[in-house]
């Protein structure tokens, strides 16, 4: 089975204010309904690599192929929006847009329609009762909760129906409980939806429930 | 480019919570529709002023003009005619020589033999004598643009005096005043729809004058009254009368109005019944005038003025009861015999003329009217003779008949100055006569010299002012003046050959005047392949000597309120960028979010290049429905203008009565196109700083 998602000596390095070598030959591949937890201390580069391999942040140098497509050769904004979806700590919400514009903004970037009758529209009423927001979707976003504003973020990452789940100390903000509901959540779309996620964490609950952990440390990744 | 607009417009949407970007782009709309509105004002403006000063250049001067040259004066063509029998030995001009049965009138045989130096003929290859003005209206026809036509014009110079005779106080009293002006004198071509466009309207003054010198010529005073002027005609009875006809049956009489001495309250025009309050004027103890003013308001200051003039004066209350008066005098005053009662000046009155009363009339004072109106209230109503009232107000007939004696604006039909037998000849002057006190009906002369043996003599053509036109901006325009083409062939006289090539040739009228300058192009091209091209000289209004100047000037000034209007855009879209940088700033996380769901660097551009575009779109429709606004109501602004600046905005000698308010297309779609360029120019500084923020920083976990 070829990976969905596979790093291929992944260099990065800071230029300035003076040069710091971040990541080392970083090798790695995802495979379909995989799910990896990358750990270790701050500042080890962890949010460096995830934006890297969520073409975010170019490489100093190495490939990244997602879906097999090198982004070396494709464009890395569309690859993003078809393949790949992004949750953050601090959730990442546009403040002026409504839940369901929120959701919504995605498929509107990648030029599908969004009328009431739509494709997109239907899964994104859809995601919203799974994540049970189907009341808020009107809502502005600055008013939700911190819970609810991470589960709004969920179902707009799966918006466009990606491959990839790249999650960045998904319940960094949160509290126990809440972070418990938002994990159980996320693993539910890893499988239900068949979903490969990579997930950066401090949290060592939400990492054993990962298949693999490798933990970042020097600039190299160890398991 | 939806998910791009969707952004953009959410941006632009005034929020509090960017307050000091939603102030910016609200002051930078503000500050473009206003430049879109004054550029487009100013530009519209000026168009029509350019427009409307060609229109009157070009009226009195054809766009294209053909003038033959000093070759065609010294060619075998033009000379022969003095010299040949069949030309009765006189030059022809242009119009003569178009009408001409032969182009060579010489006959060997019978004429004298010409000089050793007389021109030699100039031939066609073939043989044939070429002939510059039949083959030049060939070439001009053969011209494909709208409306074309060749016209011969005749301007020559005259003297022309005046003579004004005006009524005094009273009307025994007669005033008379002359007017003597060197003028340039034009046969009026009758089809030339654009000088008849430029007539002026005639006022209730004019006609008022033209009756009068109509019963003048009729009642002929002593002699010498008429000195220097001596008219050898005066008309008939017969004449009186038909031209009485003739003038009532062209004009609708819409007031009749009392004259200043006052109008006489005949028995027969006394109101049924009614109270009337006014002045009497007491002599010996007794009244025997009393005058009625138009409302009990003007009372005291038409006391005021009676007791000026230095009469006695009292108030007076008429009563009347089943067409009968009764008079009461406050002071006890008692009335004379005969004594009268006048309708103050200025009151109106709803004629009907009695026409039975023209078959009779030997004088205006026999000319009956039903007359109607109010004063004071008191309906006042009967049949009067036409004496101490005067014309108030005329709509003149549109469908005039052939015998009328002015000329009024009409563009449905062709023009005529007309003659009259008794006046004379009619003549259309320049408008500015009026400020000279001269109205329709003004007689007097165009006179010239002429070689009589050995001394110049001078001759005079009888004249009568028939009409007035606007000659614009045109700087000989209040000297020339036009008269009939027989008129004008009368007073060619001996002109030499430099007032000659002044002064005849071709007019060529275009219904396009843009296309004037290809005219005179191809014009010359087919008058040369015609090999008469050493003959005429062709011009388009372009180049004469007195458009010039002013088409030139027109166009520097606009070039430069056009300059000055780019920089004030420039200036004012530059705001556009400050918004736009600070919008940016405002909006760098969500730019971050945008690019992690896959929004690429060239969207997030395109989002703060719309933003741009749009502010640019908003002030465009803005400041043009302003401008529209503007234009429709243009009179008042220019009013409010005059009444800050305690006169005259805008001087109607050199703008008209009243600015133009068409709105210019090429201005508008100028402004437009500049307006959105600079502003999506403007858009792009912030749009390339936008797509170049990296998202990374700011979606780093905290």
């Amino acid at each position: 089975m070829d990976p969905i998602l596979s790093a291929k000596k992944i260099c990065k390095t800071f230029n300035s204010p003076y040069e710091v070598e971040v990541l080392k030959n970083i090798n790695l591949d995802l495979f379909p309904s995989q799910s990896i937890a990358i750990m270790g201390a701050s500042g080890e580069g962890k949010s460096t690599l995830l934006q890297i391999l969520g073409t975010l942040e170019e490489p100093s140098s190495g490939d990244l192929l997602v879906s097999g497509k090198s982004v070396l050769k494709t464009s890395p904004s569309s690859l993003r929006n078809q393949h790949i979806g992004f949750v953050f700590q601090a959730f990442n919400l546009l403040d002026d847009y409504s839940v369901l514009q929120n959701i919504l903004m995605p498929a509107l970037i990648g030029g599908k329609p969004i009328h009431k009758h739509s494709v997109a529209y239907k899964h994104a009423m859809d995601l919203l009762k799974r994540v049970g927001l189907e009341k808020r979707i009107d809502f502005p976003t600055k008013l939700l909760s911190g819970g609810e504003k991470q589960r709004a973020s969920l179902a707009r990452a799966l918006c466009n129906n990606p491959d990839i789940l790249l999650a960045d100390e998904p319940s960094g903000n949160l509290d126990h409980e809440t972070s418990q509901h938002i994990h159980d959540l996320l693993f539910s779309f890893v499988k239900d939806f068949k979903k490969s996620l990579i997930v950066v964490t401090h949290d060592d609950a939400l990492a054993s429930l990962c298949d693999r952990k490798l933990i970042l440390s020097s600039g190299n990744l160890i398991e | 480019m939806r998910f791009e607009l969707t952004v953009a417009l959410k941006y632009l949407v005034p929020r509090w919570k960017q307050l000091s970007v939603s102030i910016i782009s609200l002051i930078s709309i503000l500050v473009i529709s206003l430049v879109v509105w004054l550029v487009v004002l100013f530009l519209s403006v000026t168009e029509g002023i350019e427009k409307k000063w060609v229109d009157e250049l070009v009226a009195l001067n054809a766009p294209v003009r053909m003038a033959p040259t000093e070759a065609y004066y010294r060619s075998y063509y033009h000379q022969i005619d003095s010299l040949s029998y069949d030309s009765n030995y006189t030059s022809k001009t242009i119009g003569e020589k178009l009408a001409a049965s032969s182009t060579d009138p010489y006959d060997p045989s019978f004429d004298m033999e010409l000089l050793y130096d007389f021109p030699p003929p100039d031939r066609h290859p073939d043989g044939r004598l070429k002939d510059p003005v039949k083959e030049g209206y060939e070439a001009v026809r053969s011209l494909q643009y709208k409306g074309i036509s060749p016209r011969e014009y005749e301007v020559n110079f005259g003297n022309l005096r005046l003579q004004l005779l005006r009524e005094g106080h009273s009307s025994e009293d007669l005033q008379q005043t002359f007017l003597t002006q060197v003028s340039y004198i034009a046969s009026h071509d009758q089809q030339n729809r654009r000088v008849a466009a430029m007539i002026s309207p005639l006022e209730a003054a004019d006609y008022n004058n033209l009756l009068f010198t109509l019963a003048q010529i009729n009642t002929p005073a002593e002699e010498e009254m008429y000195e220097p002027l001596h008219f050898p005609l005066d008309s008939t009875p017969d004449q009186f009368r038909s031209n009485l006809k003739s003038f009532f049956e062209n004009i609708q009489l819409d007031a009749l109005i009392t004259k200043e001495e006052g109008f006489e309250l005949t028995p027969a025009l006394f109101p049924l019944d009614g109270n009337l309050e006014g002045v009497g004027l007491v002599r010996y103890g007794q009244i025997y005038k009393v005058f009625l003013p138009q409302s009990t308001q003007e009372l005291p200051s038409l006391n005021e003025r009676l007791a000026a003039y230095g009469y006695t004066t009292t108030p007076i209350h008429l009563l009347f009861e089943e067409e009968q008066m009764h008079l009461s005098s406050e002071e006890g005053y008692l009335t004379s015999q005969g004594m009268q009662i006048l309708l103050d000046q200025a009151i109106s009155f709803k004629p009907q003329l009695v026409e039975k009363s023209l078959n009779t009339a030997g004088s205006l004072d026999e000319i009956r009217f039903k007359i109607e109106g109010k004063v004071q209230n008191v309906p006042i109503s009967g049949e009067t003779y036409y004496k101490h009232l005067e014309i108030g107000a005329v709509t003149p007939k549109q469908n005039s008949t052939d015998d009328t004696l002015w000329i009024q604006p009409c563009t449905s039909k062709d023009s005529t100055v007309p003659c009259d037998q008794i006046l004379g000849d009619g003549i259309l002057v320049a408008k500015h006569f009026k400020n000279s006190d001269v109205r329709l009906g003004d007689r007097g002369y165009l006179s010239y010299y002429s070689q009589a043996g050995s001394s110049m003599q001078e001759q005079r053509v009888p004249v009568y002012v028939a009409g007035f036109y606007d000659p614009g901006v045109m700087p000989i325009g209040n000297k020339l003046l036009f008269v009939d083409p027989k008129v004008s062939a009368l007073l060619r006289g001996n002109m030499t050959v430099a007032d000659q090539m002044l002064g005849n040739g071709i007019n060529i009228w275009l219904e396009n005047l843009n296309d004037a300058s290809l005219v005179k192009e191809e014009l010359i091209k087919s008058l040369e392949a015609r090999g008469i091209g050493q003959y005429w000289s062709v011009q388009s209004y372009h180049d004469y000597e007195f458009t010039r100047p002013i088409l030139e000037q027109l166009h520097s000034d606009k070039n430069l309120f056009t300059l000055i209007a780019v920089i004030i855009l420039l200036v004012a879209c530059s705001n556009i960028i400050s918004m736009l940088i600070l919008l940016v700033n405002d909006k760098k996380k969500e730019i971050g979010i945008l690019q992690s769901m896959g929004a690429s660097p060239r969207s997030i551009a395109t989002i703060f290049g719309l933003c741009g575009f749009v502010t640019g779109v908003i002030s465009c429709i803005l400041g043009t429905a302003a401008a529209i606004l503007t234009l429709k109501n243009l009179q008042s602004l220019v009013s409010l203008l005059s009444f800050f600046q305690g006169r005259d905005a805008f001087q109607a000698a050199f703008y008209g009565s009243s600015l133009p308010n068409d709105l210019s297309y090429s201005a508008l779609i100028f402004v437009l196109v500049a307006t959105l360029v600079i502003s999506l120019l403007a858009g792009i500084i912030p749009a390339v700083k936008a797509s170049r923020i990296r998202p990374t920083e700011i979606l780093k976990s905290e």
